[in-house]
């Protein structure tokens, strides 16, 4: 027993050495190309930088010094674990945010449409669900149909290679949206061995 | 013998002075350029970088763009005055740069650029203005028409429903007949207006006709070779991640033979599914692939990517 203790001990302990190592890797890489493997596990003191020290920003520009720094204005926003580490949907939700659908008339609605888009995949994975409401109460059709999906079922092929890649989904999660890095967010109808939905999709879907 | 070396000694320093001489001449030659001024200690070769690049960028907007061109064949006098001015602004900025005042240097090249965008605002860009225009049109005419479709299809499936009862058809399609009309009068602004009317009447009533539903994509295949055609692109994705898991890493990266040898596995996996596709065993051959995918799965997850 205290055997395998000690086996658990050193194990876990290469774990975390390991783990270390892949944050202090992927910082390195990040820090030359954005675009890259776990661009997003930033320890806790480098996330948020302010818009002079992100590296998007032109530091010397007048625009990046007079820009509220996200920390300052994320601080109230409900949390989330990852991206920019804010639960937008929530915030919008709980009428944190109030983002104006158009930019020029501050009375304009979205047209909201709620329909969810159920994937099927293959293995244990949970199948994918795309919810249409959460998207929509934030962006207009036109932002992703039909330039980056065809409004039609079977148009699209999709795979989580391009995704990662930056295209389909990609365009925007792991970028302004929440990491891919966040499975079970889209892969959120559980399956049973059979690969029957276990789960009612209603139920399931998140944005 | 005493006197040589009396004068060996005065040679050298005579030398040392030179050499500092002209390496002070070649510094403050070389400030001209890139490198350190004479003046106000030297700054960070950064700032230098920084302030030559956008100095380049303002003297080729304010003397050779096509902007400029454009504001110089117009008739406009203060949009004249305003280039004038950002020219001036860029000369004052090279003479800044030049004398070691990044500073001021950088103040002069933001003025410049100000000036620059208020004169070229002053002169529409008018071919590239309707060039946008016609583009938008195209744009909106693809996104109406995609969401028609999609619209038809979504009432399709209701039996006992018809596009009426969402959408004001006879209006949408007169949008779109005036939004025709006016592109043919190469009025694009007025007919790409026309056609965000539709497209918003057509995308409310495909969000009525499919509110709160739920449409499943189904992955069912037609027979298993399509299964087996489907299984090679699931595979091949998973190695153009891998590759760019290889080319983003460094090559010390221990894991990297871990994820070799996974590679390789898939490798071998991938040609006994083809030898097994060839000979007809189809059932087989998917198996031996799904193997494949697995052992790059697996090296993708022990590089840090989550599953």
């Amino acid at each position: 027993m205290k055997r395998v203790n000690q086996f658990m001990i050193k194990s876990v302990s290469a774990f975390m050495l390991l783990t270390l190592a892949d944050v202090f890797s992927a910082a390195d890489v990040m820090a030359a190309d954005p675009n890259t493997f776990n661009r997003l596990m930033k320890p806790p003191s480098q996330r948020n930088p302010p818009p002079t020290t992100d590296g998007i920003h032109d530091k010397d520009g007048i625009g990046a010094k007079s820009l509220q720094a996200p920390k300052e204005s994320f601080a109230k926003l409900p949390k989330s674990k990852s991206g920019n580490y804010v639960d937008w949907v929530k915030a919008l939700d709980d009428g944190e945010i109030q983002p104006r659908y158009d930019r020029l008339d501050p009375e304009a609605k979205p047209i909201v449409m709620d329909l969810n888009i159920v994937r099927e995949v293959k293995g244990s994975m949970p199948n994918v669900v795309y919810p249409h409401k959460q998207h929509t109460e934030w962006l207009d059709c036109s932002n992703c149909h039909p330039a980056i999906f065809l409004p039609e079922k079977g148009a699209n092929n999709m795979s989580m290679a391009s995704i990662l890649l930056g295209e389909q989904c990609g365009v925007c999660h792991g970028k302004v949206a929440f990491p891919v890095s966040e499975c079970r967010r889209c892969h959120s109808q559980v399956k049973d061995k059979q690969g029957t939905p276990v789960v009612k999709t209603k139920a399931s879907a998140k944005p | 013998m005493h006197v040589n070396r009396r004068i060996g000694v005065w040679s050298g320093v005579v030398a040392i002075i030179a050499a500092g001489f002209i390496r002070w001449e070649t510094l403050s030659a070389g400030a001209q350029d890139t490198t350190l001024p004479a003046a106000n200690g030297p700054p960070a070769e950064t700032n230098y970088r920084a302030i030559n690049s956008k100095l380049k960028l303002l003297g080729t907007l304010v003397n050779e763009s096509t902007t400029a061109t454009r504001i110089t064949a117009s008739s406009n006098e203060q949009a004249h005055e305003l280039l004038a001015d950002a020219r001036e602004a860029w000369q004052n900025a090279t003479a800044a740069r030049d004398a070691g005042d990044i500073d001021a240097s950088e103040q002069q090249v933001k003025q410049g650029l100000e000036t620059m965008s208020a004169a070229s605002r002053m002169v529409e860009d008018v071919g590239r203005v309707q060039r946008e225009q016609q583009q938008r049109y195209q744009q909106l005419r693809k996104r109406v028409l995609s969401f028609s479709e999609a619209f038809q299809r979504a009432v399709a499936d209701k039996p006992g429903r018809s596009i009426s009862d969402f959408l004001n058809r006879a209006e949408v399609s007169g949008l779109l007949k005036e939004a025709e009309s006016l592109a043919h009068q190469a009025d694009y602004v007025t007919a790409n207006q026309r056609l965000v009317k539709a497209a918003d009447a057509v995308e409310l009533a495909l969000s009525l006709a499919r509110d709160k539903e739920t449409l499943v994509h189904e992955l069912k295949f037609d027979s298993p070779e399509d299964e087996y055609a489907y299984e090679i692109q699931r595979n091949k994705g998973y190695q153009q991640l891998i590759d760019l898991l290889k080319h983003k890493r460094a090559e010390s990266d221990t894991k990297l033979l871990y994820v070799q040898k996974m590679v390789v596995e898939n490798e071998r996996l991938c040609e006994d599914a083809e030898a097994l596709f060839k000979q007809g065993d189809t059932q087989a051959a998917l198996r031996e692939l799904e193997k494949g995918t697995d052992k790059l799965e697996m090296a993708l997850r022990a590089s840090g990517m989550a599953f």
